[in-house]
């Protein structure tokens, strides 16, 4: 491929050759990767693209990543957008929906509390249980592609819902100050709903 | 988790309480079983309660010999280092400096992180429909996992060196206290890490109970 490079000064143009040699002489010495120095310099524009593909054609969801713990819930009940999203993309029974919506609420209201105050994520930690029972009641516990199983959305729920540096952190925030915790049987299914 | 493993061990220890019972009716009523499932490292409380739905959904039908059979979860954190920082974000932090390193692209996806934590490669995860697409992704991918893999397992040494006691755990020494008392029969399950704290629970549960009242697994 060539590249017409005359819109650079010639300044920038031996600036980038010097920093190019500079860089192949780094990655002989610290054996980086072929891939890696092509990442650096390309801007990661492939994977970006691929990346990019795969949530235009729905086989990767496509998150809210926007610096808010929230992130957008446009009605308001409870859930994130992309979460609800995601969820209506499973085409659930309403049931399933249901369990899935209760377990969501909880996993949000983990990410916002943003506290290791036990007072305050204590009762938070509870529903979580609760829902995750709802869950394993009503969604089938073999493992397998479609439908999700209990055990794989709740995993989905939680990667999607924590799914940003600052959101992780708050998240961490809240399980250490549940460490020594304990949860009991609920009475029933847990559900809701 | 072998939960066939499980399985057999929980009908296997149903059974031997249930027949003792009969022997030292003192001893096995009238309390029922109590199940304590005990996290493996690295878990948040949500996958900790996952793991003991899963072992609550090996059908022992709710109930036992006509006594009823309930499951708790006794959670644990991975705990901290000695400069005060948790294991956990240790973890975090590797995560965000390689794949900073490899493509900044993957480091701004944290569902990747949940995923590599805890090593889901099956059909239908993120990573798996990545590294199908896009294998070059795919191999940056199973990179970032086994540097992630190389602090879970400093995180796990590092955890073994330090072991919990009981006393770090109150509300599950209370918990523990409650089912002796009323003379239930209590199974704990403990899954990788978790023996560091099943082990501590143990022996302060064995002292007060009779071994036909307590017995342990570890997977």
């Amino acid at each position: 491929m060539v590249h017409r490079l005359d819109f650079i000064p010639r300044t920038s143009r031996l600036f980038a050759l010097t920093f190019l040699l500079g860089a192949t002489a780094a990655a002989s010495a610290t054996e980086i990767t072929c891939q890696q120095l092509y990442n650096a310099c390309r801007g990661h524009h492939w994977s970006r693209n691929a990346l990019a593909r795969l949530e235009a054609t729905r086989m990767i969801p496509v998150l809210d990543r926007s610096d808010s713990l929230a992130g957008p819930d446009s009605n308001h009940n409870g859930i994130r957008d992309d979460t609800d999203a995601f969820l209506d993309g499973q085409s659930l029974p309403q049931p399933r929906r249901l369990a899935a919506n209760q377990l969501a609420r909880g996993m949000q209201e983990a990410v916002v509390v943003n506290s290791a105050n036990i007072t305050l994520t204590s009762p938070i930690a509870e529903r979580i249980s609760k829902a995750v029972t709802c869950v394993w009641a009503r969604f089938p516990t073999v493992r397998a592609v479609t439908p999700l199983s209990a055990s794989q959305m709740v995993r989905s729920i939680e990667k999607f819902t924590a799914n940003t540096r600052s959101r992780v952190t708050s998240y961490l925030l809240y399980n250490g100050s549940l460490n020594g915790s304990v949860s009991t049987s609920s009475s029933g299914d847990g559900c809701a709903d | 988790m072998q939960i066939k493993n499980i399985r057999k061990f929980i009908c296997a220890a149903l059974c031997f309480c249930a027949t003792t019972a009969f022997a030292q009716p003192s001893v096995c009523t009238p309390g029922g079983y109590v199940v304590g499932f005990f996290n493996g490292v690295f878990n948040t409380r949500l996958e900790a309660d996952n793991g003991k739905s899963a072992i609550a959904a090996i059908d022992v039908g709710g109930s036992t010999h006509g006594e009823p059979v309930k499951y708790e979860l006794f959670y644990n954190e991975t705990g901290k280092d000695r400069v005060g920082v948790t294991r956990f974000e240790d973890v975090v932090e590797v995560f965000r400096q390689r794949a900073a390193e490899q493509d900044a692209v993957l480091g701004n996806r944290w569902e990747l992180f949940w995923e590599t934590l805890d090593s889901d490669t099956t059909d239908g995860s993120i990573g798996a429909t990545i590294a199908t697409a896009t294998p070059a992704l795919g191999s940056l991918l199973s990179a970032l996992g086994n540097d992630v893999l190389a602090q879970i397992v400093a995180g796990l040494t590092s955890s073994e060196s330090h072991p919990p006691t009981i006393r770090d755990y109150s509300a599950q020494k209370t918990l523990l206290d409650a089912h002796i008392t009323q003379k239930e029969k209590i199974i704990l399950i403990a899954h990788s890490q978790g023996n560091l704290f099943m082990n501590v629970a143990y022996n302060y549960g064995v002292a007060k109970t009779t071994q036909n009242q307590y017995s342990v697994t570890a997977q």
